[in-house]
């Protein structure tokens, strides 16, 4: 009862999940109530009019051959139209209102924290999340816990639906299209995402899983989603530690940092965790005192980094080769 | 020929025109695409048992692909080769006899709608055959629809075959639609207007004016689909809107859809209701006018299905308002039938169980669409099981009262009664079993649709609905268990055997005589006589009797029943449907070696060749050539009734009312592709369209087809005359011209093929060719009617006394050019 005073009253700042569950209460209790009413009308009247072996003293019954016409006491079909459409048409209008807030819910945020922004795509049997950052996850989407979550949905192939029922989230996945929903999760844990739209073959199959995590939690696994680390070997891959200058740019972001070899450790390894987006990076790796050709890699940031370059240490040749795992996020 | 053999002959059956063994082949016919549905949902259903797919044996009951093959395949069955066509056979044999009419307006084109319909379903059951049938949801959502251009799915011969029976089966609803219409327009008894027709006929003459537009929309639609399917062109594989193009024309037919296949249903609950009250229905009046509300409205209301696209808010807002709105008539029309049964004497027949049955059953179901209509709780139940057992409630009470027609009409149909013990089993039987099925999927409607892998918690109403899906197969197997044993030994039935019926059926003989009535009927007196219209009835006299008589049964024998030809017809368009379905490949050959340039979607792959496709195709050509000429040809009476209520279409005949329903049919189907061009060109920015065509062709073909339309007016007012070699001249400048215009199409389409522009060239050319294509195969259409009508003034002398033909002639010829004028600006100038 709280849920649907509150829904009354103030709509504002709930979950979908409260929207739901107090429009659904409603409509169900009066469902039901009006669905046993009149089913019960009807065979009240059925029972108590059914025939018998006394007489019938009605002479106006109809006889074959007669033109169709009606019966008498139309008016009175007006009393339960006039109730049923008071009725239906408050509900619409009062869901109505809520309709409004669910479309533009920012309107009253009153301090939230500013919402999360994911770019989602279905697209053969599997979701793919990408988030403002540049950092990509497939199938797991991982959320911070009491913030607004928008997602941006669209289609890769054909016509999906994103689904998450246990918040009360759905969006149209179509190809060329971007649908804008939004969700809050109150509580931690694990919920299921779903495919509401016929896809092909897979469909049944096509499931993801929304991780909602404590604030602190997912900031740190944001955190870890933007660590870069690089080791610097040579060509029989020992640790290569001096004799040179590691330069870091975002392409899509302003960010440009170089590093000498003294910031990386005896190891050869240097971990950079200052980073704030993800995207494209260049590294240019230079020789500070002529012992190899200028390296030049890029890569893609869509999770956590882990590269190694190969610093060739040979006056003539300069054969750097970037070999390492790019993690695209997790699976 | 006009000598029907006998009802136990094969040949009977083959060439039948009348509208009782018609009435009967659809009520057959229908019956068995029951089974076959429900066989299917068995089926599946069965699967659903455990979640991942029943174990038997280490395997699942069904793969993947043959689940959704089994999903698919019910939804289509059931909506299109179950539904109508019972509907449409109950109004086959009863709306004539409800009027007062003899026959249909049209008896052969009433038989080749009904071939039609049985070669539609005979294409769609040899789809599983071929590679597997159409898999992709009985909405079809693009771009899924069309495989070739996606990986998800498999295309097959079997898919597009399955599409081309739909599409045959439109050309079936659209010719029994315009048949209907000129029929209840113009041949209702005298004395009997249009607020007088019985509750049954009223709700079949709603249908058929939804019919007409929306399915006129359903068929471009999957004409559409099928020509990408069949020839490669993009309309629906592009991101570019083809999704959204698709779901606005699909589900402007499929929400009208879902009243066409109710009403029919409603209507037999309105007559059951009132029999077997033994009352007249209460506000009869309000309620035919909420039927018209509904049937307007259902046109108003199809983005309801759309809520969660990207269409906007005030969009939203508008149909949430719209869809609520039309909830309300159907409340009134509940209502009605509750306040019949008051001061009633009812008597619980086998039908009228099914009919009450019915009626709780729909408030069930309707109660839940006000959910659905609430947008904030339809984008939680879109795409789950709410909808699904939402829909079903609806739909399948429409089944349970049409249950109740057939035990209703049984003794009329077949002269025999039936046990009503074994009635009222079979009812609750059903009863039961609809809600043991149905229900539990109201309790787990959190399942998604169209899924086999769910959580642990719903499997528990999974499996109560898939026993009750059994009990309800159970239900039917005792409904024809019930009507088998009457059938073969059950006594043979009255005229009427119920009181207080009061519609003309019940007035004649069980089964009726083939003529139907004993004289002609009419309630201009209030109430149904017959009349004897022979002069000797007025005039008296021995010797004029003896004449008069003569001419009454010379006209009696005029009357024809029987041709081969409809039958001919449907043979021949069968066989060139099924050829057109494996064309694909071969298509993909052509299109492999001469793509050039422009956008073009890459293919997935293409299904195997079998050059039998291509040998049907053109067999199917030729036998169409055949059985058209000599439908055509054949010598056929169907004479009008002479005294008849025709209000509002009195000053017209029916064949010239058939020619504009047929038109305003074709209006749909061409406002809809020009409609798609239109949405598709604004949806990629309207400048940015880039189509190279040639102005001056376009401009020249407008001129030739302006003066070709002259030329048939020429062709007419020669007819008028009696002037045979004016007629001729006429006719054949027509003809010339005609053969100009394809000639200059011919250049232009040849040009854009020598620049690398082919159909399957991106999708503007996709959009040209087709538009245009359809308009050109309409111009070639009447190109041959033109050239038929030439070879019969010439062999015949025809039109000279009779020139109506030659005016419909200009009516098509007409609307050919008014499409022209249409396509001409768009496609030519914008």
């Amino acid at each position: 009862m709280n849920t649907i005073y509150s829904a009354l009253i103030a709509p504002m700042q709930q979950t979908r999940v409260d929207v739901f569950e107090s429009i659904f209460t409603v409509f169900l209790g009066l469902g039901t109530l009006v669905g046993i009413v009149v089913v019960a009308y009807t065979l009240y009247n059925a029972y108590k009019y059914r025939d018998s072996d006394t007489a019938d003293d009605d002479k106006d019954r109809p006889s074959l051959g007669e033109l169709p016409t009606g019966g008498k006491g139309g008016k009175k079909l007006f009393l339960s139209f006039g109730i049923s459409a008071v009725i239906v048409i408050s509900l619409v209008i009062w869901t109505y209102t809520m309709l409004l807030y669910v479309e533009d819910p920012s309107a009253d945020d009153g301090g939230q924290q500013e919402a999360l922004e994911v770019d989602v795509t279905g697209e053969g049997f599997a979701w793919f999340f990408e988030y403002d950052n540049g950092i990509e996850s497939t199938s797991t989407l991982r959320v911070p816990a009491d913030q607004r979550v928008w997602v941006q949905v669209t289609s890769g192939d054909v016509w999906h639906t994103f689904g998450i029922p246990d918040q009360r989230v759905k969006a149209d996945a179509i190809p060329g299209e971007v649908d804008e929903s939004w969700f809050e999760a109150e509580e931690p844990g694990e919920y299921n995402i779903k495919c509401f739209e016929l896809c092909g073959e897979a469909h049944t199959s096509m499931v993801g899983t929304l991780n909602v995590m404590p604030s602190d939690e997912f900031d740190s696994w944001m955190d870890d989603q933007l660590t870069m680390e690089f080791e610097m070997v040579d060509g029989n891959e020992s640790p290569v530690t001096d004799g040179y200058e590691m330069t870091l740019e975002g392409q899509e972001t302003d960010f440009e940092r170089t590093y000498t070899a003294d910031d990386f450790d005896e190891n050869g390894t240097i971990t950079i965790n200052d980073v704030d987006h993800g995207g494209n990076y260049n590294v240019t790796i230079t020789s500070t005192d002529g012992q190899f050709e200028t390296v030049e890699e890029q890569f893609d940031m869509t999770g956590p980094v882990s590269e190694t370059y190969t610093l060739e240490m040979n006056a003539t040749e300069s054969d750097a080769t970037a070999s390492g795992t790019n993690d695209g996020g997790d699976a | 020929m006009s000598d029907l053999p006998p009802m136990r002959s094969v040949k009977r059956w083959l060439v039948t025109t009348n509208h009782k063994d018609v009435g009967i082949l659809y009520l057959a016919t229908s019956l068995f695409f029951l089974i076959f549905g429900g066989v299917l949902a068995l089926l599946f259903r069965a699967h659903l048992w455990e979640s991942g797919g029943l174990m038997l044996g280490g395997e699942t009951l069904l793969t993947n692909d043959q689940y959704y093959q089994s999903v698919t395949g019910h939804g289509l069955i059931m909506v299109f080769w179950f539904l109508s066509p019972i509907a449409s056979g109950f109004a086959n044999y009863f709306v004539p006899l409800q009027i007062g009419a003899k026959d249909l307006a049209f008896p052969r084109l009433n038989a080749l709608s009904y071939w039609f319909y049985l070669f539609s379903g005979i294409l769609f059951i040899i789809s599983f055959f071929q590679g597997g049938s159409f898999s992709g949801g009985w909405t079809m959502y693009a771009p899924l629809n069309v495989p070739m251009y996606t990986s998800v799915m498999e295309a097959t011969a079997g898919g597009n075959a399955a599409i081309l029976g739909v599409v045959l089966f439109c050309f079936s609803v659209t010719i029994g639609t315009v048949n209907f219409l000129t029929t209840m327009h113009r041949s209702r008894a005298e004395g009997m207007g249009m607020w007088n027709l019985p509750m049954f006929s009223w709700s079949w003459l709603l249908t058929a004016w939804m019919m007409l537009f929306a399915f006129a929309a359903l068929l471009a639609a999957v004409m559409l689909q099928s020509i990408d399917r069949l020839f490669l062109t993009q309309y629906f594989a592009t991101n570019e809107g083809s999704s959204l193009l698709w779901a606005h024309i699909f589900w402007f037919f499929g929400h009208p859809e879902v009243y066409i296949v109710f009403f029919p249903a409603l209507g037999v609950m309105f007559e059951i209701f009132q029999t077997f009250t033994g009352r007249r229905l209460v506000g009869r009046k309000w309620v035919m006018i909420a039927m018209v509300l509904v049937a307007v409205q259902s046109f108003l209301v199809w983005m309801h299905h759309m809520f969660l696209s990207t269409i906007n808010l005030p969009i939203k807002t508008l149909f949430m308002a719209t869809t609520i709105g039309i909830s309300l008539p159907f409340d009134l029309m509940v209502f009605a039938m509750i306040y019949t049964m008051i001061k009633g004497r009812i008597r619980f027949t086998t039908p009228f169980l099914f009919s009450l049955g019915a009626l709780l059953l729909f408030i069930l179901g309707g109660i839940t669409g006000v959910f659905l209509g609430a947008v904030v709780l339809d984008y939680e139940f879109r795409g789950t099981y709410w909808v699904v057992a939402h829909f079903h409630y609806v739909m399948v009470s429409g089944v349970t009262a049409l249950i109740g027609g057939l035990y209703y009409w049984w003794p009329k149909i077949s002269g025999k009664m039936y046990s009503e013990r074994l009635g009222k089993l079979s009812f609750a039987v059903y009863f039961f079993g609809f809600n043991l099925l149905y229900f539990p999927m109201f309790l787990t409607w959190e399942t998604p649709r169209r899924i086999f892998h769910y959580n642990e918690s719903a499997q528990i109403y999974h499996q109560l609905a898939t026993a009750g899906a059994f009990v309800l197969g159970l239900g039917f197997l005792l409904v024809f268990v019930t009507l088998a044993k009457s059938f073969i030994s059950g006594p043979d039935a009255p005229d009427n055997p119920w009181t207080h019926s009061r519609t003309a059926e019940w007035a004649i003989p069980s089964p009726p005589p083939l003529e139907n009535w004993p004289d002609r009927p009419s309630y201009a007196s209030g109430s149904l006589e017959f009349v004897d219209d022979t002069p000797t009835a007025t005039d008296g006299g021995i010797a004029q009797g003896a004449t008069a008589t003569a001419t009454a049964s010379h006209e009696e024998e005029h009357a024809d029943h029987a041709s081969i030809w409809p039958f001919g017809i449907g043979v021949a368009t069968f066989t060139f449907f099924l050829g057109l379905s494996g064309l694909t490949p071969y298509v993909y050959d052509f299109v492999q070696s001469n793509i050039h340039s422009g956008d073009f979607v890459t293919l997935a792959e293409a299904p195997p060749k079998s050059v039998v496709y291509p040998a049907l195709t053109g067999l199917g050509i030729v036998l169409l050539g055949i059985t058209l000429f000599q439908f055509g040809r054949e010598q056929f009476e169907a004479p009008e009734m002479e005294v008849a209520e025709r209000w509002p279409f009195g000053g017209i005949n029916n064949e010239k009312l058939g020619v504009w329903f047929f038109l305003a049919s074709d209006v749909v189907v061409f406002g809809a592709a020009i409609g798609a061009f239109v949405f598709m060109r604004l949806n990629m920015g309207w400048n940015n369209w880039e189509l190279a065509s040639i102005t001056e062709a376009g401009l020249f073909n407008t001129y030739v087809l302006l003066t070709s339309s002259f030329a048939v007016v020429i062709a007419h007012v020669m007819a008028e005359r009696g002037n045979k070699k004016g007629l001729l001249g006429a006719l054949t400048t027509t003809v010339l011209l005609g053969f100009v215009f394809m000639g200059v199409k011919g250049f232009e389409y040849t040009s854009k093929f020598a620049d690398g522009h082919y159909w399957f060239s991106g999708l503007e050319y996709s959009i040209y060719f087709v538009t245009t294509g359809l308009h050109a195969l309409h111009v070639i259409l009447g190109l041959l009617i033109a050239l038929f009508m030439i070879y019969r003034v010439v062999t015949v002398d025809a039109y000279l006394e009779d020139h109506m033909p030659v005016e419909y002639f200009g009516l098509y010829w007409h609307f050919v050019d008014i499409v022209w004028v249409f396509l001409f600006p768009l496609f030519y100038l914008m």
